[in-house]
């Protein structure tokens, strides 16, 4: 199935800002509004996805110019491992011949003649596919590049980077302090220049002994200041034992009320089974919902091309998963392998067609035998091959075909 | 009030939605019906008494169905009003109340036996000054699919008149149907002849930007 491209435009006047994933923008309906947050969790123990997708947040406000508030332990550390773009600086137009088609066999396929001007089959979309609608265009980052050390030295000079450490004390609860201080950020920044909230790992021990509601409050007042404040958004990712929808009773819908976008990025790393059901992916994504700052209807439900909601009526939406390849992140359409699928038809055997011969000739395989005895009654024969229907017969005659018997 | 129910004047609607079904554009409609339909603005008000600051997609909302939020707020006729900060009591007949967002204030740790108090000093309050009262009360709903009654709501179902849900369709997401709506009886109001719409009968609706559209 290949869908239509679209251009992702957003009709509002809500300002957006690119996450730095070509994919994940078009998801989100061309990128983060302004003034809105997006809660990211993921519930696997082993992997960090959801502080990649933070990482490529902050790259891209850093080749953006913007400004990037980073609130957390150890922040400048953090920073310093985000990728960033290829060596040779040219923003490279990320196509479909990359390492993914390295493990496609180099045999040419037969395919048949009149669908060999078709383009291959495609799962995600290109870097091509995100116009001017933002406020940034999204880089191509590469994740085998760090950083320059210049960049960052540069940008926290210029004071466009800031770093905010956690400080809670017994009678002040980190996450309080943090958004005084947060207020104040916002409050004395220049407000032409969009501002990028970045919270890593919230929730983690360095926060303190935090409870759920404290949690809520905080992306709750975190959402209001974004409000007061409309020339930042934040991208806010929770501590993986804050991931997990068992925390609390319904917590992915809590989060999702109290945010304005909220994702989870499921990934595979515990559960070999379903990496080996999605051989092609690492995780799945599942989205509980996605900003509208001014309009009832997301614009993702429009514009996504991956989601697929916009293609007509009566259309249903993609399942959506993630890989990460050694050079990128991408989010793409999940599709059943053609066993699983409905692409291979499987209908019923008719009854009259049991097999009872032996496949093997070797092997004789004898048929079960039922018997059924009840008290009193003469016990019936038993049933060595099971029943065959009579045929059917047609009640039309062909010598008098203005006869029929029914 | 709210087509095509038709509901009376001066009640208390419960109205419950889902994460996968927000009931949004269900108080926009009544709000903005609530103001179109005045005779005059010095009469009618609509408050909207709201735990999370989003007067701005309000205003953004209203705007595509051509009203000017702030024009009526200057005017007296609608008032938007953070919870958190103070309440407001409606003094006026003809007056639409809705509370938003209770919810929230349950999750952020606010005791449910404050936030009853007050539903229940509000709802006195509307009652003698025959308002009409609108609560909007999410429910979760995890991976069993039914929905977890929590106190607040129980509290909240026993003072309605009337209770709406708003829900996602029960054979999962659909590209031209967004959601039903279904309309119940509080359990101590007296069948007064106002058309019920069970979940047998639910009336389905489409969102667009403009608001619900045509209930197929």
């Amino acid at each position: 199935m290949s869908f239509k491209r679209k251009t992702t435009r957003q009709t509002t006047t809500t300002p957006l800002v690119s996450t730095g994933i070509h994919s994940l923008d078009d998801i989100l309906g061309g990128g983060i509004p302004l003034s809105c947050s997006l809660v990211l969790t993921a519930p696997d123990p082993h992997s960090e996805y959801d502080q990649l997708v933070l990482k490529y947040f902050l790259a891209q406000g850093l080749a953006s110019n913007q400004r990037i508030c980073v609130v957390g332990s150890d922040t400048e550390n953090w920073t310093a491992q985000c990728m960033w773009l290829p060596p040779n600086s040219a923003r490279q137009i990320a196509d479909t011949v990359d390492e993914d088609t390295e493990t496609q066999s180099d045999e040419k396929i037969k395919i048949a003649w009149r669908y060999e001007q078709m383009k291959p089959f495609q799962t995600t979309v290109g870097t091509s596919s995100s116009t001017g609608a933002t406020a940034d265009p999204c880089c191509t980052f590469d994740l085998t590049t760090r950083i320059p050390p210049s960049v960052i030295a540069d940008a926290v000079k210029a004071q466009d980077l800031l770093f905010l450490s956690i400080d809670g004390s017994k009678d002040n609860l980190s996450t309080t302090s943090v958004l005084k201080r947060l207020e104040e950020v916002l409050a004395n920044g220049k407000t032409q220049t969009p501002l990028r909230v970045c919270i890593p790992d919230l929730g983690s021990p360095s926060w303190g002994d935090l409870k759920a509601h404290n949690l809520l409050h905080f992306l709750h007042c975190l959402r209001a200041l974004l409000r007061r404040y409309p020339h930042a958004c934040a991208c806010v990712s929770l501590a993986t034992e804050w991931s997990a929808d068992h925390v609390a009773t319904g917590w992915y819908q809590k989060l999702g009320w109290m945010s304005d976008g909220a994702i989870t990025l499921d990934a595979f790393s515990g559960n070999p089974a379903l990496a080996a059901a999605f051989p092609g992916l690492h995780g799945l994504l599942r989205i509980h919902t996605l900003p509208a700052p001014t309009t009832l209807v997301p614009a993702s439900d429009r514009f996504s091309t991956l989601r697929g909601t916009g293609t007509g009526a009566g259309s249903g939406e993609n399942n959506l998963g993630f890989k990460c390849t050694r050079k990128r992140l991408v989010f793409e359409t999940v599709h059943l392998d053609v066993e699983g699928g409905v692409g291979e038809r499987r209908t019923t055997a008719p009854p009259s067609a049991v097999d009872v011969q032996p496949s093997i000739a070797s092997k004789k395989i004898v048929a079960a035998v039922v018997e059924v005895e009840l008290e009193g009654t003469p016990s019936p024969e038993p049933v060595a091959a099971p029943v065959k229907k009579s045929r059917k017969r047609v009640g039309f005659q062909s010598d008098r075909p203005e006869v029929y018997d029914f | 009030m709210l087509s095509p129910f038709d509901l009376p004047a001066g009640i208390l609607l419960l109205v419950t939605d889902q994460l996968s079904s927000p009931a949004d554009f269900m108080l926009y409609r009544a709000v903005f019906a609530h103001l179109k339909a005045a005779r005059s603005e010095k009469v009618t008000k609509a408050i909207v008494l709201s735990v999370s600051p989003d007067r701005a997609r309000w205003a953004a909302v209203a705007a595509k169905s051509n009203i000017q939020l702030d024009q009526k707020s200057t005017t007296g006729a609608f008032n938007f009003v953070d919870v958190l900060s103070h309440k407001s009591e409606p003094d006026l007949p003809d007056v639409l109340v809705v509370v938003d967002e209770l919810a929230t204030l349950e999750w952020t740790g606010s005791p449910v036996l404050d936030i009853t108090c007050f539903c229940r000093a509000l709802a006195a309050t509307c009652r003698k000054a025959n308002a009409t009262l609108l609560i909007r009360q999410h429910v979760l709903t995890p991976s069993t699919t039914e929905p977890i009654l929590e106190d607040l709501f129980r509290t909240l179902h026993h003072m309605c008149t009337y209770h709406m849900e708003v829900l996602p369709l029960s054979s999962g997401r659909s590209g031209a149907v967004s959601g039903q709506v279904t309309l119940h009886i509080g359990p101590g109001t007296v069948r007064a002849g106002v058309k019920l719409f069970p979940r047998s009968s639910a009336i389905h609706y489409k969102l667009a930007d403009t608001g619900a559209l045509g209930v197929l």
